[in-house]
């Protein structure tokens, strides 16, 4: 009995749910698996982009070593290291920090009744945040690791591999898998060297943004502002709550509001211009698709599922359309398949 | 070392069929770098006798070279399907795939066990965008047995109408 195409997409879909469902359930090994593959679209951009100026094979792998030992390095001397001062100075802070907030709510207390409740319970949070972080400090390095050694030896057989895995597709799918792999591969390649370049950008003005208003600690909450928008449209509110308490407790309402105008303007910047050269101009996403998509990543995952949102909806969509469109052409080529193929072997070639 | 980068970082069958693929229509102007380029970028698949490669009307993403076997190119006209040509070694197929967005214009099928070369739009995209003067070469040979195949489909017209 044939199956219609109704028939077939829906178990299309319940396959990939099926699928979905596996990869979420085993969440650890998935982000492990999907940090190692985009590490590896990154680093491949490079490779490519050396092999381009005919530096190939190992003189290649040698450059790219040198220059991301030097980037860490860099990273090292001038951003971790001063990073960890002003971590331990703002540590050292952070009870009077939470006196002063707490000071000023109890004042207001009759005022706004649920300021208080809602401060301890962010508080709370924020704590058994920080715990479960400190908890999982050897399953972050374990992550770390697996991710890098992913990435690398992916880069490492990077044309076998794909021959190997495109060698075991079988003829009938094979157009339609390459061509909708290759166009994944591309969209989510090209969205991650922008959100890279729009991550050090941002990371670059917050920290520029809060050392010219006198903002304690401008690299840790520069970093701070430039990660959270990892977080497409709502990062900029979480944001907000750190750097607020920071400003209010170290300079009262006038650093809050320069911290504030500065969060402003580089958002203005962002949407502007960061944005519309960077995201916009190679994903081609509704904003309010991208806002309803990270919700419910992170509703189903936390804040990694509002990172992973966009990468992971740009997958499933063109999956979905190369599913759609291939079963589409199943019917027609049964059509085709009816009538008798001829024997003629002795004409020249048309047009394709 | 070399052989282990030589497995490592090239695509290890395509790589031996280097002479055939200059032998073919398409690559026949290109040095030999400009073709390990090109190899960098397409991948072989086999088929065998009585295949399909593809279908009138599917959406066309590749260009297919043939290196061994034959193929046939049929077009599905009123419930038949109607013989427009025959391929064998050397010529290429499914090339308006590299620069159109449009459904295949006629079905594709092996009658010979086949050994093909697959160059995907978007791998010829990467070749134009990166490499513009291999590119141009790559483009000018299309172009060149393009027009040589619309001066037989015109004769060929213009035969059909006088007889």
């Amino acid at each position: 009995m044939k199956s219609s195409l109704a028939v077939k997409l829906g178990i299309g879909i319940v396959l990939l749910a099926i699928a979905g469902f596996l990869l979420y359930e085993f969440w650890v090994i998935t982000l492990n698996v999907v940090g190692g593959f985009l590490l590896y679209l990154l680093l491949e951009k490079c490779v490519d982009f050396l092999e381009r100026r005919h530096i190939t094979g190992a003189p290649a792998y040698i450059l790219l070593t040198l220059f991301f030992g030097a980037a860490i390095l860099g990273a090292v001397l001038f951003v971790f290291l001063p990073l960890v001062q002003q971590l331990n100075g703002f540590a050292d802070q952070l009870p009077f920090i939470l006196e002063q907030v707490n000071k000023e709510l109890v004042q207001w207390h009759s005022f706004i009744p649920f300021a208080l409740p809602t401060y301890e319970s962010m508080q709370a949070y924020i704590f058994t945040s920080i715990a479960g972080i400190a908890s999982h400090a050897s399953t972050l390095v374990t992550s770390v690791a697996t991710i890098l050694i992913i990435a690398l030896t992916l880069l490492a057989s990077r044309n076998t591999l794909w021959n190997a895995v495109m060698e075991k597709i079988p003829n009938n799918y094979f157009e339609v898998t390459v061509s909708t792999t290759q166009r994944i591969v591309d969209d989510i390649q090209k969205y991650i060297v922008a959100k890279s370049a729009e991550t050090v950008i941002l990371v670059l003005l917050h920290t520029l943004g809060f050392w010219l208003i006198g903002f304690p600690a401008p690299l840790l909450f520069g970093l701070i502002g430039g990660l959270f928008n990892l977080i497409p449209y709502i990062g900029v509110a979480f944001t907000a709550v750190p750097v607020g308490i920071a400003a209010f407790a170290t300079g009262g309402w006038p650093l809050v509001g320069a911290a504030m105008i500065v969060l402003a303007v580089i958002r203005a910047i962002d949407d502007a211009f960061l944005q519309s050269w960077l995201i916009e101009k190679f994903v081609h996403i509704h904003p309010l698709t991208t806002v309803i998509v990270v919700l419910i990543a992170g509703e189903l995952m936390g804040a990694v599922g509002m990172v992973i949102a966009i990468p992971a909806y740009i997958i499933a969509r063109i999956t979905l359309k190369g599913m759609y469109d291939y079963l589409r052409s199943v019917q027609r080529h049964e059509q085709f398949l009816h009538d008798e193929l001829p024997q003629d072997k002795s004409l020249k070639a048309p047009f394709v | 070392m070399h052989a282990l980068f030589e497995f490592l970082f090239e695509r290890p069958q395509l790589t031996k069929l280097k002479d055939e693929l200059q032998d073919t229509v398409l690559f026949k102007d290109l040095s030999r770098p400009e073709l390990n380029k090109v190899v960098s970028h397409a991948q072989l698949r086999s088929f065998k006798k009585g295949d399909h490669i593809f279908f009138e009307g599917d959406s066309g993403q590749a260009l297919f070279i043939v290196l061994r076997g034959s193929v046939q190119i049929v077009r599905h006209v009123a419930g038949k399907h109607v013989p427009l040509a025959t391929l064998n070694k050397g010529t290429f197929f499914g090339e308006l795939a590299l620069t159109h967005d449009l459904p295949r214009s006629a079905s594709a099928h092996v009658t010979e066990d086949a050994l093909l070369v697959c160059l995907f739009r978007h791998d010829f995209e990467s070749i134009v965008k990166h490499y513009p003067k291999l590119g141009t070469k790559l483009l000018t040979s299309v172009n060149q047995i393009l027009a040589q195949r619309l001066t037989t489909s015109i004769e060929r017209t213009v035969n059909g109408n006088h007889k």
